[in-house]
Parts: structure tokens; sequence; C-alpha cells
């Protein structure tokens, strides 16, 4: 009754409100600046998540799950022994090269007299 | 958190374990070729795959050959310091350093092929595939290899280090 009787009161207003248009247009780019603005506003709500933060979780929370630690410590292994094969190779092969040198010397003077 | 660094340092720690032996292993035979009495015959016998009875033979030829390479470099010292003192007097090529020269070049050449018996001799003391190397060897890494003659051209070889000319 009450939202009734409201309707017939307001009933000019309605029409007036129905045939008013707004003249002003709006500000250049306007739908891009409000987007910026909404932008800008979650990026400040957002919390900063620092790099220790994130260590510190993974370490504490993820790392002890067995799977995860089980490729951790397979990867590492793995990443040990390669570098170790790599260096023992050019290790083998720097004194490989080096004792042939110093076997040519011994037998080929003429070794010792190119040397720069 | 302890857990998790727990593992963290494990695999630190195994990965160091992992690197020292494998590196270790890997690095045996040179090690042990280093530590040998003489290094460059250890490396010989290991590099041509020789026998113990081989590289007896071969270390007596090396210890038998060095005196008399020394005395030839001594011989070929002796002649240089000769020529320089030559040369030092001279103002122009006299029958004294010509002759100065061809008896230090015919050292020179007999150094080489005293040398070259030397490593046939080697070659010979091994089996025949790693004899064959072996020569193929010296004279790729020994004075026996050509050197190219360069009169300051810039010339390009695989095989040879050019010889220029002052």
């Amino acid at each position: 009754m009450k939202t009734e009787k409201f309707n017939q009161d307001d009933a000019p207003l309605h029409v007036l409100l129905t045939e008013w248009k707004p003249e002003a247009s709006l500000p250049p780019r306007f739908q891009e600046q409000v987007w910026r603005r909404i932008e800008r506003a979650e990026t400040a709500l957002a919390p900063t998540v620092s790099l220790a933060a994130v260590l510190s979780n993974w370490i504490a929370n993820l790392l002890p799950k067995p799977a995860l630690a089980t490729a951790y410590m397979t990867v590492l292994l793995i990443a040990g022994a390669s570098i170790g094969w790599s260096q023992a190779r050019q290790e083998s092969h720097r004194v490989s090269s080096e004792l042939g040198t110093r076997y040519a010397q011994s037998v080929d003077p003429y070794q010792l007299a190119r040397q720069p | 958190m302890k857990r998790g660094l727990l593992i963290l340092a494990l695999g630190v720690v195994g990965a160091v374990a992992a690197f020292c032996c494998v590196y270790l292993m890997g690095t045996t035979t040179p090690r042990a070729l280093m530590r040998s009495e003489q290094p460059e015959l250890a490396w010989l016998k290991h590099e041509f795959n020789l026998g113990e009875a081989e590289f007896k033979r071969i270390a007596e030829l090396h210890a038998g050959y060095l005196p008399q390479c020394e005395e030839r470099c001594r011989k070929i010292e002796e002649l240089n310091g000769r020529l320089s003192n030559s040369l030092a007097r001279a103002a122009q090529v006299t029958p004294d350093i010509e002759r100065l020269l061809n008896e230090r070049a015919q050292v020179r050449a007999t150094c080489q092929a005293e040398m070259l018996k030397h490593f046939f001799e080697v070659s010979r003391t091994m089996p025949p595939e790693q004899g064959q190397r072996y020569l193929a060897w010296a004279q790729e890494n020994t004075c026996l290899r050509e050197q190219v003659m360069s009169h300051g051209q810039n010339i390009q070889s695989n095989h040879a280090a050019p010889a220029q000319h002052p």
C-alpha cells in the first residue's frame, strides 16, 4: 500500500526522469581511467610476499613431503655427480696432456727451445 | 621447519659427497701417474697400454738415450757460443762462420736422426698397433714434424706451426 502511494506521489518525478537526458559528455578516456584506478586499488590491497617468506614456507611445508624430498635429493645427487664427472674428465685430460708434453720434452730438447 | 632444514642440508651434503666420490674415482689414474717416480714414462705406459716387460725395456731405452741426447745438446750449445763469438767479430760471412754453421747443422741433423732411431726402437718394443700410434704421436708432437716455411706470409696450416724468417 505504502509503495503504491509513494509511486503515485512520485509519478511526475518519474516522468521527468524518463524524459531527462544528460547533456554533459564523459571526459576523454574515461573508461580506461576507471579501470586503471580499479587496478591500482587492487594492487595496493594485495599483500606483499617476500622471497624469504616464500622460501621459508617452501622449506617448512613443502620440502618435508616425501615425494618432493626424494626429488630434491635425487636432483642434487645427480648434479653433484655430474659436475664431479665433468671435472674429473677435464683434470684427466689436463694431466694426460701435461705428461705427454713432458715426455716429448724429455726426448726432444727442441721442444723446450720452442717454448715461449 | 626443522625437518625441512635437515632435508635441505642433507641435499647439499649429498651433492658435495657425490661430487667428491665421482671426482676422486675419475681421477684415480692421473693421480697415480703423477705420484709415480717417472710420471712421463708412467704416462707412456698408460697411454700405449704397455705391459710390465715392455715398459721395463722402454724405461731402459729411455735411460740409455738421455745421456747421449744431453751430450749432443752440449755440443750444439758449445757451437752456438763459438758462432756467437765469431759473429760478434765479423763484418761478413767468413769461412770460420760457414764451418761453424755447417758443423752445428750436422750435429742437429745427427740429433734428429738419433731421436728418430730412438722412437723407432721404442715403437718396436710396443705391440705393433701401439707402436704405430706411438710413431704417429712422436711425428706430431716432436721436432720431426715438418715446419711450414714462410717469408712472413700468413700461411695457415692445421698440421704445422710456421717457422718465420726474421
